[in-house]
């Protein structure tokens, strides 16, 4: 008797282990058994990713001439006319499936998912659950987590959406897992579930390590040199009168103000007006460049039509363009290469452009063209640059031509007073000791601009990383005329590589804007680069290291269209408002797809919350903050 | 004293009579009492010098509802007293009371005033036995003279004449009415401590003869007020108009058919004092003026302080190194989503929010239209800061409807896009200490400790108590089953707008000009309430449903949420708050005006722990870390510092 007892609660003991062990291994109650949605009869658009890569949208429509397919309720739906429904106790919806490895597992640390949902009418309590599920390769679960809907607060006969947002951080995922997303109906009640969302991920953390700045601790800020966060200055919108558009003269008589960012755009003082400020040339792929100049009277915009010499076009067309003072004039010239010579040549002033509601033109006349004599003078070989800038020191610009191994040369225009002049070579270097080689071999980025206040010429910064684009160095270096060679700008105490102090290493995606800035008739520079976010840093260098003074961020813009949201922004610098003042011409694009570079791309989509624009920001004045080193 | 009546009065008193007779109980006639077989009663008037009618009019007709307001002067360190000195010239209300010895010789009689304040009390009886009293009746406000060892007082001879004698007497409404040791300290009785409770007074006339008081037919701890029974007081009110009381012979039980009604006002226009314990003059008195620091004058009659808020270490965040003014520069959400994406670790801030350094800098009163405003200070580059800033009433009640007309900051601007700011508007316990203990908890016990986490002890007492609105951009917790929004973050990649400005999910749009007013009642997680529970529960108020959200079992706080517009809340000249609390339901108010509130939190005992402690009133603006309000569409580390003053005014403040 007492053995048959011991027996039978051994034989219990032994089936409520099963159970609840099977229960935690084997989860039954949370058996998978809701049909898959059935990708293929889908309408496109109807299971994807949504806008942002990190999220999924069902909303279960299907073509209306098929039959039916089980699982899809016609005729109420949230979106569309399709649903899927869950009939009556224990029915599940169709299920999204997914694999951790379709989806990403750096991407599975949490998923929030919604769905709308409709109760039939009744007087039965809805209880259902809107379920996430994780199974292994054995369809084992190793997560189970619901939004539950039930009681009498549900509402009947109308779409809600329900939503929620699990953690999944602590489960430990194998490319194969499978994740299933399903309505469970555990009442009497009808039920249908549309518009699945799924968002996968949660908040990405931000980038970089960690704070430096914590005012917990101390709650008054020191300053580190170079170390962020730094202060904002703010570029305030100029009054243009384009109305916010992309069309920077849009009442011109002369139509076509609409200027890309990949366009070659240089302002520079081509026309010589009577309020000196500088004209902006504009050279799309056509070729027929295009010319603006700023009226104060109107604030706006006017167009000159650009006359042409035919022989001329050619060279707009695939040159590069560069602007300076080549010649003894005491405006800007324009020096164009094109694919076997070059050409210098200015356009005719017009010094009352803003007076006369005329049409206004002017003529590019060629003020030197070279032969092929000249360019048999090896000037420049296939693929080498040419910089141009005041190397010299002496308000004229020198060529600065640089060739793939390193060697160089500085041209100087001389103008003839007999012949009708050109270009001299004044300086060359060969490879060696070139400091235009970089010995990592990877991306050398050559700037030449007036980085030194202090220093009358222009000078060169090279920027140079290796393959894998880090190990970042960068020179500064003058051209010394006595020594024929470049050297750093204070021979005694520098050896021309700059100190980097602080994150913001100088990089060879950078961008350099010089100008009175400030208006303050002292040369400044900014910094800009799009590697990962629009970043408008003011420096300023010395000889043996750079200065952040601040950021740029803009002010003043329509709505909520700050220029540093756009994907394409390209900026040109120059005295385009004011002569004693250099402002920045803003123009903003945002690209149909995400394969772009930074200045341009294949298609631009013109979007309503960030439409096309150009416009005019000048920095305000300001106060720099002092930031010991 | 006792005057002899004239017959002229007798003609008068008959005539009455008669009027009552034939109208009923008709409000403007002064009562006549019952009859017993020694002596007859009439005229009872207990506020014969006080003639204030409860429009705040002069009225001399003795049979009205009556008004006062609570005199503040020297109320900080003596307590409220009604009426003062500077009300009445005694110091004392005077009541009055006729009396005919109908026996057949000359005899003394005795008498006792006593007074309950009406609004806020317990119904003195049992609810299932009418004969019991109420459990916590005894926590009513009543009392008696301030003197509770003047148990009865005795008339002077009244002969058997067949007239009527008037008698005169004085009594006063004071803090702990029962002289309770558990408000002295070595001072003495700091009656401050169970200040009196506003709202409408009754007034109960107990006349019996000498034979009943010497033979003690009254119990001693109703005939003493100050006595318990078995740590319990018997509400007097309760012994003698449903109690044994009510049968004793030749007694007649009198209660006056009309009421005072009290109502406090501090006046925002009488001066901020700075609490010495944050801050003194001698370093931080820069800012200190006539209205605003520590002068004896103001420690004696302001009846604000600049409220210091308690910074928890814990809400540290990394805030974004922008310095906007959200609501007037085009802030936008796009605004928010790219600082939300494009600043690095390394260009944060760390900070928690913070408080003044300089008291009187960001509070101050205006004597002239009697106002107090507040501001968050703005901040600039290297001082970033976020700065709360309030003030704290220094009187404290127990009950009563708190209603303030306050202009308080707007929290969103044109693009909806909130600006981090909390509006608060809220009741906190005067004093943690054993004299302010709430009722016990007799369940499982009060969560110990306001900070104390989940795992904290559970005890019988405490003194903390907390009644809130909350104003600010979150999302209803309700039901359950939508909670958090489905939030896409989005992606940091600059080349697509799309990927890092995800719009915000419809459910959060579709009040996207609404803030959350949240009402709280923390209730320290007690679960004597029959229906205290967890999660979303539904609770019906005047045909209202509110939904009452608690995390878990040990969340010490129940919270309602009601979408509200800004622009009407904080857009207009001003807005009116109300807390109604009461000592079985709270209610919340809000409205343009003080006749036009509508209901925006209901709870009651059945769900939460109403607090019966003495609190104090803070209206402030404060940057809440959002990691405290789950499911909140905007973080606050992402919102920018403050470019400009964030600037609230206090008009209005009544309790009543």
């Amino acid at each position: 008797m007492k053995k048959s007892i011991v027996i039978i609660l051994a034989l219990l003991l032994s089936a409520f282990a099963f159970y609840y062990i099977g229960k935690k291994f084997f989860p039954f109650n949370k058996f998978f058994g809701a049909r898959v949605i059935p990708a293929n009869i889908l309408l496109s658009g109807a299971y994807s990713n949504s806008e942002t890569a990190n999220s999924l949208l069902c909303n279960f429509e299907i073509d209306p001439r098929e039959k039916l397919p089980p699982g899809f309720y016609k005729g109420i739906a949230h979106s569309g006319h399709f649903s899927a429904k869950a009939f009556g106790k224990n029915s599940y919806s169709l299920a999204i499936e997914q694999t951790a490895g379709q989806i990403g597992i750096d991407k599975l640390k949490s998923i929030a998912m919604s769905a709308w949902i409709f109760i039939f009418p009744t007087d039965k309590e809805p209880d259902g659950i809107y379920v996430l599920s994780v199974t292994n390769a054995f369809g084992i679960s190793k997560c189970w987590k619901g939004i539950y809907v039930k009681g009498s607060s549900a509402p009947h006969g109308k779409w809600f959406r329900i939503s929620g947002l699990f953690d999944l951080s602590e489960i430990i995922l194998q490319p194969g897992n499978k994740i299933h997303i399903y309505f469970w109906n555990r009442s009497h009640t009808d039920i249908l579930v549309d518009d699945y969302y799924i968002i996968f991920g949660g908040q990405k953390e931000r980038r970089g390590e960690s704070t430096l700045t914590d005012l917990t601790k101390n709650p008054v800020f020191n300053p580190r040199f170079n170390f962020p966060p730094f202060p904002t200055f703010y570029a305030e919108k100029e009054e243009i009168s384009n109305r916010n558009s992309a069309d920077l003269a849009p009442d011109n008589s002369v139509k076509g103000g609409d200027i890309f960012p990949e366009d070659k755009i240089i302002a520079g003082n081509f026309l010589q007006t009577r309020y000196g400020t500088d004209a902006i040339l504009v050279i799309p792929s056509s070729g027929k460049p295009e010319l603006f100049s700023f009226c104060p009277a109107s604030t706006s915009f006017k167009k000159i039509n650009v006359i042409l010499p035919s022989e001329v076009l050619s060279f707009f067309k695939s040159a590069k363009a560069l602007k300076g003072r080549f010649t003894e004039n005491t405006y800007d010239e324009v020096l164009l290469e094109g694919d076997h010579e070059f050409i210098v040549g200015s356009f005719t002033p017009l010094t009352i452009l803003c007076s006369t509601m005329k049409a206004a033109s002017s003529e590019f006349k060629v003020i030197w063209k070279s032969d092929p004599a000249f360019m048999a003078t090896g000037l420049k070989s296939k693929g080498a640059r040419i910089l141009a800038g005041d190397l010299f020191g002496d308000r004229y610009t020198e060529l600065l031509t640089i060739n793939d191994d390193g060697s160089w040369k500085i041209l100087k225009f001389l103008s003839g007073k007999v012949q009708k002049g050109g270009w001299t070579v004044m300086a060359s270097g060969r490879r060696k000791n070139s400091p235009f080689v970089n010995p990592g071999y990877g991306q050398i980025k050559i700037t030449l601009g007036r980085f030194l206040p202090h220093c009358p010429q222009d000078l060169i910064l090279t920027v140079t990383g290796n393959q894998t684009g880090k190990k970042l160095t960068s020179s500064l270096l003058k051209f010394d005329f006595a020594q024929s060679a470049f050297v750093p700008p204070d021979q005694n105490t520098f050896d021309g590589k700059l100190k980097i102090i602080g994150l913001d290493t100088l990089k060879p995606s950078d961008i350099f804007l010089f100008g009175d800035f400030r208006g303050n008739k002292e040369p400044q520079v900014l910094r800009y680069n799009r590697d990962w976010r629009f970043d408008l840093k003011e420096l300023n260098f010395n000889d043996t290291t750079f200065s952040i003074l601040g950021n740029v961020d803009f002010h003043g813009y329509d709505k909520d269209h700050n220029p540093k949201y756009y994907g394409v922004l390209k900026l040109v610098a120059g005295r385009i408002i004011d002569p004693a003042r250099t402002s920045l011409l803003v123009i903003g694009r945002n690209c149909k797809n995400d394969d772009f570079a930074t200045d341009h791309c294949k298609e631009y989509q013109n979007l309503p919350e960030l439409p096309d624009f150009i416009s005019v920001y000048s920095i305000s004045n300001r106060v720099l903050p002092v930031l010991k080193m | 004293m006792i005057l002899k009546n004239t017959s002229i009065f007798k003609f008068l008193f008959m005539s009455m009579n008669v009027a009552i007779l034939f109208t009923g109980c008709h409000k403007n006639q002064p009562v006549s009492g019952p009859v017993t077989n020694q002596f007859v009663i009439r005229d009872f008037i207990p506020l014969s010098n006080w003639h204030i009618d409860s429009t705040g009019t002069l009225n001399n007709n003795p049979s009205i509802n009556k008004s006062i307001s609570l005199d503040y002067t020297n109320a900080f360190t003596n307590g409220f007293v009604i009426p003062t000195i500077n009300q009445v010239a005694e110091g004392q209300f005077a009541f009055e009371f006729s009396l005919k010895n109908t026996g057949s010789s000359p005899q003394k009689f005795c008498y006792k005033i006593y007074y309950q304040n009406e609004s806020y009390k317990f119904p003195e009886t049992d609810e299932k036995d009418r004969t019991r009293q109420n459990v916590n009746a005894w926590e009513n406000f009543y009392g008696s003279w301030e003197d509770t060892g003047k148990t009865f007082a005795e008339t002077p001879v009244i002969p058997a004449d067949d007239e009527f004698h008037k008698i005169l007497d004085h009594f006063g409404i004071v803090g702990n009415p029962r002289n309770e040791k558990r408000y002295f300290s070595e001072k003495g009785n700091d009656r401050w401590k169970r200040n009196l409770r506003v709202g409408k007074y009754s007034f109960l006339l107990v006349i019996t003869t000498q034979e009943n008081f010497q033979q003690k037919n009254i119990p001693e701890n109703v005939v003493n007020i100050n006595l318990t029974d078995k740590n319990r007081f018997v509400n007097p009110y309760f012994y003698f108009l449903y109690g044994e009381g009510k049968n004793l012979k030749n007694t007649v039980i009198q209660k006056f058919p009309y009421y005072l009604k009290v109502v406090a006002k501090p006046d925002p226009g009488a001066g901020i004092y700075i609490n010495p314990i944050f801050f003194n003059t001698a370093t931080s008195g820069k800012y200190f003026c006539k209205t605003c620091g520590q002068d004896s004058l103001l420690f004696r009659n302001a009846p604000f302080e600049q409220f210091i808020h308690y910074i928890d270490p814990n809400t540290k965040m990394n805030n974004i190194p922008v310095i906007a003014d959200v609501l007037h520069d085009h802030y936008s959400k796009m605004d928010y989503n790219w600082n939300s994406h494009f600043y690095s670790k390394e260009e944060l801030i760390a900070i928690t929010a913070t408080t003044t350094k300089w008291p009187c800098e960001t509070v101050a009163v205006d004597k002239g239209d009697k106002t107090i405003s507040i501001k968050n200070p703005k901040t600039e580059y290297g001082k970033w800061e976020k700065q709360d800033v309030g003030v704290i009433s220094r009187h404290g009640f127990t009950y009563g409807k708190w209603t303030i007309k306050a202009k308080l900051t707007e929290l969103l601007n044109k693009d909806n896009m909130w600006n981090g700011i909390t509006n608060a508007i809220w009741l906190i316990t005067q004093s943690p200490a054993g004299w302010n203990f709430r009722r016990d908890c007799n369940n499982t016990g009060y969560m110990a400790n306001y900070y104390g986490g989940q795992r904290d002890k559970r005890v019988k007492n405490i003194g903390y108590s907390e009644i809130d609105f909350e104003i600010l951009k979150t999302v209803p917790y309700c039901p359950s089953y939508f909670l958090p929004p489905p939030y896409n973050y989005g992606t940091d990649d600059q080349k697509n707008m799309k990927s890092w400005n995800v719009p915000l999910p419809e459910e959060v749009t579709e009040n996207d000009d609404k803030v959350q007013v949240a009402c709280t009642n923390w209730d320290m997680a007690c679960r004597e309430p029959e229906n205290f529970n967890a999660g979303c529960n539904a609770i019906s108020y005047r045909g209202q449903t509110f939904w009452a959200h608690r995390w878990d079992n040990n969340y010490r706080a129940i919270t309602e949420k009601t979408p509200e517009r800004d622009d009407e809340l904080f857009g207009s000249e001003y807005y009116y708050f109300q807390i109604d609390w009461e000592p079985r339901e709270i209610i919340w108010r809000i409205g343009p005006s003080k006749d036009k509130l509508r209901i925006v939190g209901y709870v009651n005992y059945a769900v939460s722990s109403i607090p019966d402690n003495q609190m104090l009133l803070i209206v402030s603006q404060e940057f809440h870390n959002t990691k405290w309000w789950i499911g909140s569409p905007y973080s606050q580390d992402n919102i920018p510092f403050p470019k400009e003053d964030l600037t609230g005014k206090i008009y209005e403040i009544t309790i009543e």
